[in-house]
């Protein structure tokens, strides 16, 4: 894996961090644009059930991910002086709280499940612009604050289609009236066409940001950061539902993991005292990740139940807890405050894309 | 001075409560694999860890144990249609009214328009005596589904335990137009509904 500080491009392509394939199809979400139609075309839609080697695909990009952020916050250089409450205090929290919720599973269980899945395609959504603009401060192109504000509200479209979906889907059952929720009012048609509305929003309004920034900007916004807002818009409005989430858990798993890992080497090679290669602290990391990945998904729901908790429960509201902790430490660990160690690693190259 | 003080303390505490939740998530961690090792005689598995638990239970347990797991499982994962329809089936085998409810309740978020799953649930609300719920799904079940003589015979049992004896009568018709060989709405024009 190439990491050196200078990877030059052209002013389209953008400045990469590894290698213009590598940027495109992992960090990018190219990838899933060519695995997911050729799936469809050759096994077909019922895929998501009938794989076997989905929950291992799973494991190794989805979960590791997930740990990925902790294992993040507990290396990242300077993470626990700046953060003592997050790295310090929220694990035995978060367990804290997980644990009350198991012994009330039947009443408040849905309500976490609730926020666990509302939350993750805000998270996907934040992930994209995040990207979207880290790669134009990379590359030189200096987003006003309108068009940062206008690439937000494009990037969370796709999570607003699904919050209305499943919000009309399930929730509204939970506490309306039986001859309110099955009136002869089609609101539920209503519902749909609103989402496909903001569907087709999410996939057409990038687009035309990245031509308005074309004409109006010293420097137009790289492909790659378009790329990154119209996958995600393409894993939540093109697909059903449950699909679009297993196919974005896949391939968001992947994205974080190899953003997470440049920052994490490129720490590791520029400190002082290193005395390995790229491809150590690259495979230590994910080893890490995937270690940690397999002990929270798949062995921390058992110990639950060794503690008389029935299955569900307990696998069920530890992945919600897991997802929960992520989206929270996500929020810190990705700031690019002055002297924060990731803003080096973004900044390495800028002066040299402005030249 | 105070304000050290408390910060000494302040750094004295987060260590700690740092130790604690590895402790406790050591201590779930090595417990979950040793719970592993002796139920399953292996590691955790990687997979959809509680489908497969839940169908083991199914396989090994009587019906009427396992429905408050599947009840947890349909009321959590309220966004799997494959366990509501686990909960329904073990629910009917069961004959537990208030899970086959729930199971239904559970199936028609994911297919609102199945006018099959509407029919049942007014069929089973009407058993439950819950009249007024059960028309509005047999209701909405012709609505879907006009064509269908055993939907209006389901309308028109509902419609008859509500007292609406002329709609319950136009329903049992056009059952038998649909299917004249209907005995159901051939014996409920004949008797109860004879007038009408």
């Amino acid at each position: 894996m190439v990491v050196g500080s200078t990877s030059r491009s052209s002013g389209f392509v953008g400045r990469f961090f590894v290698h213009p394939i590598f940027d495109y199809l992992l960090i990018g979400g190219g990838l899933s644009l060519i695995v997911i139609p050729a799936v469809y075309l050759f096994v077909g839609p019922r895929v998501m059930l009938d794989f076997g080697m989905l929950p291992w695909f799973i494991l190794c990009s989805n979960s590791a991910h997930f740990a990925a952020s902790t294992v993040r916050l507990y290396t990242k250089p300077g993470a626990r002086d700046a953060l003592p409450f997050l790295t310090m205090v929220v694990p035995a929290l978060t367990l804290g709280v997980l644990t009350l919720c198991i012994f009330e599973a039947d009443v408040i269980g849905r309500y976490v499940q609730l926020i666990y899945l509302s939350w993750s395609p805000y998270h996907y959504a934040a992930q994209a612009y995040g990207l979207a603009v880290m790669y134009c401060v990379r590359s030189g192109c200096d987003l006003t604050q309108n068009q940062k504000r206008f690439l937000w509200w494009i990037a969370i479209l796709p999570f607003f289609k699904v919050l209305l979906l499943a919000t009309s889907k399930h929730v509204v059952g939970w506490h309306m009236p039986e001859h309110l929720l099955w009136s002869q009012v089609d609101w539920r048609g209503g519902v749909n066409l609103a989402t496909e509305v903001l569907g087709v929003l999410a996939l057409v309004l990038p687009l035309v940001l990245f031509g308005v920034v074309g004409l109006t900007n010293r420097r137009r916004m790289p492909l790659i950061s378009l790329l990154v807002i119209m996958t995600n818009g393409v894993w939540f409005a093109v697909f059903p539902l449950i699909d679009g989430f297993i196919w974005t858990t896949v391939f968001h798993g992947i994205q974080y993991l190899a953003i997470v890992m440049i920052f994490h080497v490129r720490d590791r090679m520029a400190s002082p005292e290193n005395n390995h290669g790229v491809v150590f602290h690259a495979i230590w990391f994910y080893g890490m990740c995937l270690c940690l990945g397999y002990a929270l998904f798949n062995c921390l729901p058992y110990g639950y139940q060794m503690l008389g908790f029935g299955a569900a429960e307990s696998v069920l509201l530890v992945i919600a807890a897991i997802n929960i902790h992520h989206f929270i430490v996500d929020g810190y660990i990705w700031k690019l405050g002055r002297g924060d160690a990731n803003r080096r690693v973004v900044e390495n190259i800028v002066a040299g894309a402005k030249a | 001075m105070n304000q050290i003080t408390r910060r000494g303390r302040q750094n004295n505490l987060l260590p700690q409560l740092f130790a604690l939740g590895n402790l406790l998530l050591a201590l779930l961690l090595g417990g979950g694999i040793a719970n592993s090792l002796i139920s399953n005689g292996q590691l955790p598995a990687v997979g959809f860890g509680y489908a497969d638990s839940l169908q083991r239970l199914i396989d090994t347990k009587k019906q009427s144990d396992v429905i408050p797991d599947l009840r947890t499982a349909a009321s959590i994962n309220f966004d799997d249609g494959f366990v509501q329809l686990q909960l329904l089936s073990v629910a009917y085998e069961a004959h537990d009214t208030d899970s086959i409810i729930l199971g239904l309740r559970g199936l028609l978020d994911h297919a609102p328009a199945d006018s099959e799953l509407h029919s049942e649930l007014a069929i089973v609300l009407l058993d439950t005596g819950r009249l007024h719920d059960a028309a509005i799904h047999s209701g909405l079940a012709i609505k879907l589904n006009a064509d269908s003589a055993h939907l209006q015979i389901t309308h028109g049992a509902v419609l008859l335990a509500l007292g609406r004896n002329q709609e319950a009568a136009d329903a049992y018709r056009k059952a038998l137009e649909l299917s004249p060989d209907s005995e159901p709405a051939q014996l409920a024009l004949k008797y109860p509904l004879k007038d009408y």
